[in-house]
């Protein structure tokens, strides 16, 4: 596959080889993709990629971490590409392009108190910055990660929540999931709900939500109840996205593309966007 | 990328129709040879093909209009993994749905000689109506593109997807001059799904919805409309009691234009 | 006296001029594409000769916005068996003789969404790179051109290879050359020198189609205002006449949202990866897992608009409406994108 097909031809994907896929839950798999030399470039946490898989097309997916030597992509299977994608296996070849998107603000964050609030799959693109601030441990304050999902079921990367999070030093993990179940002693209730509930403290803290949009919206809420300023709450928009590279449209909303000036946007950037989102 | 050791086998099947939605397959001519390469054509009485079930895609055109269609449509569901009504007919009931808005017994002594051995349901639907159905392909006849990204689809193992936009962009594409604002023509064009290429309205008639709905059609709109091009109450009731007078949008803004039945 | 064929040089040609341009453009191997008289109206369309070429305003129906972004186009095959990518970009030559301002003025925006940014797009670029344009000024307005508030029309004084403004004897124009290439094309061919009477009538001729303009919209300070008339009630009453047909969208000579899909034959040998146009009026537009963020009609409209008038403003710094007035001709709800705006802004 010669490289020259895809420099300076933003259309075009390169090639990746899926090395490793790991069933997370009953809907959600961890897809490893490597080339023959590692990674096919350089992600940030939150970034995107576009992800084809020829004949059947090509999505938008965030990447949930950038290891030495390859790129995780969680996917859950809704749909048309993600029904063939969740029935592929270790060596079949992928297309990717990117990376896309602004990413989170990882350094402006730095010695803050971090505040993760994740729903079902939306757990993904946050467990790259999560992932990031253990890596570099010392230059963040107090890591806080509030997590829920329909049910146990549900629940993804169920290794990193019950052991290795809680694990690192001045960090608090919270699970919960929506309704009772016999094997389940945890927490029962809503994310936005658990969250009024913890009350965390806003003071130098940065809040960052992601997951099911009706979430996000009482999630945010919620913060602001608790006193958390526009500033201080950050999301990830989802939108229809088919070129990734602010030519086709589709993802714009008021001024914006999700894929150039997202998916990264704080609460006080959103209120300026129109309100159908 | 899932290529399948067996050919998939193919069925295609009549009810009450005309059996134009057939004709697409058979006219794809230089197609169909690739076809014949990659899917099995179990049953197309048509084409002389007639094995048993079961069958991977089974397409269905016509309607349901008596006992043995019920019949003969409940074992083709059975038999088949993937059901796709194809057409008016099988979507909608076709313009012979049009004998629903009358009463059956007036309708059989005005046509037939013998009305005594007309035995037949008193409407004729679409087969969603008797059985669950995977896919709807609308037209009049259905598009051969459509069924041919439906099948290439199916052989991929991907979910098709089937778009439902207007035919005043199929129109435009052609640079078709508009009907409506050049010549006053009350077109269906802007209620009515694309798949026929604008074909009447490239030749200066006005479209007559045979695709059915689009995805959001306005239907107060364009009864307005009709009104300012100066139709009367019954000739806006005649324009959605005609090819697909029986999906339920047409169906409806008829009923909104004339409240008594049509005179026979 | 004869045209010495320089950038800058000016001078009054007669018709026959348009048939040694046209000539050379096709000499040259140019596609030359013009306006037609057909069915009532001006069509854009392949020129055999100059004899074809109408001099009506365009506004026709598509624009020609074709030339430089088809309505499709393949960017990539994929062969199944080998697992092979195919990129193959040639690159296209095309003239347009007689654009007018207005679609000058959307070609330059489709420029900056195309080519600028961090992914300058290589099938766009194919296709303007070598791009000759004869721009005929438009010295009458159309009932529904606002060029002239917009800021796009009726006459342009950039971005042209050739300019050609008829003057007031018919059958005289005056000519401006504005590039080198511009300059073969007219080079040893006879004219009238230009003078100062000349230059006053092409000026009066703007001024007086700019002063007709039938159609207005005064654009100071538009995208706020259209933010905060986001929730105006008159978007509720042109969605409860609009159709949702796209008519508007697919006429506009700015408009570039596409759809890009796999397509697979039945040999099912070869994947193509494809662009269509797509268009923020469909349903599937706005379609995600789980829900669709424009499923309703007004929503749709309103986004149609508020990118013309507002959004584009903020992410391109300049209109996407270039006033001309082809979505008001074509709309059948008689709904009106000039009127809009001056509702929203609060104006008559």
């Amino acid at each position: 596959m010669p490289p020259d097909c895809t420099c300076q031809n933003p259309l075009v994907p390169s090639i990746v080889k899926v090395v490793e896929i790991v069933d997370e839950t009953y809907d959600i798999k961890n897809f490893y993709v490597a080339t023959d030399q590692g990674i096919p470039f350089e992600v940030l946490p939150g970034q995107l990629c576009m992800v084809s898989l020829l004949p059947v097309g090509e999505g938008m997916f965030s990447v949930t971490w950038q290891a030495e030597d390859h790129l995780q992509f969680a996917i859950r299977r809704v749909g048309l590409l993600t029904d063939a994608l969740h029935e592929i296996e270790i060596g079949q070849e992928l297309g990717i392009r990117g990376p896309y998107g602004n990413g989170f603000p990882v350094r402006q964050c730095e010695g803050k108190n971090m505040l993760f609030i994740g729903g079902g799959i939306g757990l993904a693109p946050l467990r790259s910055f999560i992932k990031h601030c253990f890596r570099r441990r010392k230059r963040y304050g107090q890591i806080q990660v509030l997590y829920g999902a329909r049910s146990v079921a549900d629940l993804c990367f169920k290794q990193e929540l019950s052991v290795e999070w809680p694990a690192q030093p001045e960090t608090r993990i919270f699970t919960t999931i929506d309704r009772p179940e016999a094997d389940w002693d945890g927490k029962v209730a809503f994310v936005p709900a658990y969250l009024e509930e913890l009350a965390p403290d806003p003071e130098n803290t940065v809040a960052v939500v992601c997951g099911p949009p009706i979430m996000i919206t009482l999630a945010l809420k919620s913060l602001q109840k608790l006193g958390f300023k526009d500033d201080q709450v950050i999301t990830t928009l989802e939108g229809r996205m088919k070129c990734g590279i602010g030519k086709c449209g589709r993802c714009n909303i008021g001024s914006e593309y999700i894929c150039l000036d997202g998916p990264v946007f704080d609460l006080a950037h959103l209120r300026h966007l129109p309100p159908e989102w | 990328m899932t290529d399948r050791a067996e050919k998939p086998r193919l069925a295609v099947f009549k009810f009450t129709s005309c059996s134009g939605c057939q004709l697409p397959f058979l006219n794809m001519e230089t197609e169909i040879l690739d076809l014949a390469e990659s899917i099995e054509v179990a049953y197309f009485a048509m084409a002389g093909a007639s094995q048993p079930g079961p069958y991977d895609l089974a397409f269905v055109e016509g309607g349901i209009s008596c006992q043995e269609d019920a019949r003969r449509i409940r074992k083709v569901r059975e038999e088949s993994r993937i059901l796709v009504a194809i057409g008016n007919c099988a979507v909608y009931g076709g313009p012979q749905a049009l004998r629903n808005f009358l009463p059956l017994e007036e309708l059989k002594r005005a046509v037939y000689p013998q009305p005594e051995l007309i035995h037949c349901f008193p409407t004729c639907q679409g087969i969603a109506d008797y059985v669950s159905v995977d896919g709807f392909l609308n037209g009049c006849p259905v598009d051969h593109g459509h069924l041919q990204d439906y099948i290439v689809s199916v052989m991929l193992g991907k979910a098709p997807e089937v778009s439902t936009r207007s035919v005043c962009l199929e129109c435009k594409m052609k640079e078709n001059v508009c009907l409506i604002v050049a010549e006053g023509v009350a077109c269906m064009g802007v209620l009515t799904g694309s798949g026929c290429g604008a074909l009447c309205p490239s030749f200066d008639r006005g479209c007559y919805g045979c695709f059915g709905p689009s995805a959001d059609p306005n239907l107060k709109s364009f009864a307005n409309l009709c009104r300012e091009l100066g139709l009367t109450e019954e000739e806006i009731h005649r324009k959605f009691r005609y090819i697909v007078n029986n999906a339920e949008a047409f169906r409806e803004e008829a009923e909104r234009h004339v409240p008594q039945p049509v005179e026979s | 006296m004869v045209l010495q064929g320089q950038a800058g040089e000016n001078a009054v040609v007669g018709r026959d001029a348009f048939d040694e341009i046209l000539a050379r453009l096709q000499e040259r191997g140019y596609a030359v594409y013009g306006t037609v008289n057909e069915k009532g109206t001006g069509i854009f369309r392949p020129l055999g000769g100059a004899g074809e070429l109408s001099l009506r305003c365009t506004g026709g129906t598509l624009p020609p916005k074709y030339l430089w972004y088809p309505p499709s186009e393949t960017m990539f095959t994929y062969d199944r068996q080998s697992g092979a990518l195919r990129s193959e970009i040639e690159p296209v030559k095309q003239a347009v003789f007689g654009i007018r301002p207005c679609d000058v003025h959307a070609l330059l925006a489709l420029d900056e969404v195309f080519l600028g940014g961090d992914y300058p797009d290589p099938y766009y670029r194919a296709r303007r790179e070598d791009l000759p344009l004869v721009v005929f000024n438009c010295v009458e307005s159309g009932d529904t051109c606002f060029c002239s508030s917009m800021g796009t029309g009726p006459g342009l004084d950039h971005d042209y290879d050739l300019l050609i403004t008829e003057l007031d004897r018919p059958g005289r124009f005056l000519l401006e050359v504005g590039s080198g290439l511009g300059g073969e094309l007219v080079r040893d061919l006879r004219a009238e020198v230009a003078r100062d009477e000349d230059y006053q009538v092409k000026h009066r001729r703007l001024e007086d189609a700019a002063a007709n303009a039938r159609t207005t919209l005064e654009t100071e300070d538009l995208p706020r205002l259209m933010s905060e008339g986001h929730g105006h009630p008159y978007w509720r009453e042109i969605s409860d006449k609009c159709f949702g047909c796209a008519n508007c969208t697919s006429v506009c000579p700015t408009c570039y949202c596409a759809d890009i899909f796999d397509e697979t034959d039945f040999s099912l040998t070869e994947t193509r990866r494809k662009r269509r146009w797509s268009w923020c009026f469909l349903m599937e537009f706005g379609a995600v897992h789980g829900g669709n963020f424009r499923e309703r009609r007004i929503d749709r409209l309103r986004q149609f608009m508020q990118h013309k008038l507002n959004f584009s403003v903020g992410q391109y710094g300049r209109f996407h409406c270039v006033g001309c007035g082809r979505c008001i001709v074509w709309c059948p709800a008689n709904i009106d994108i000039a009127q809009t705006g001056r509702t929203i802004r609060g104006d008559a």
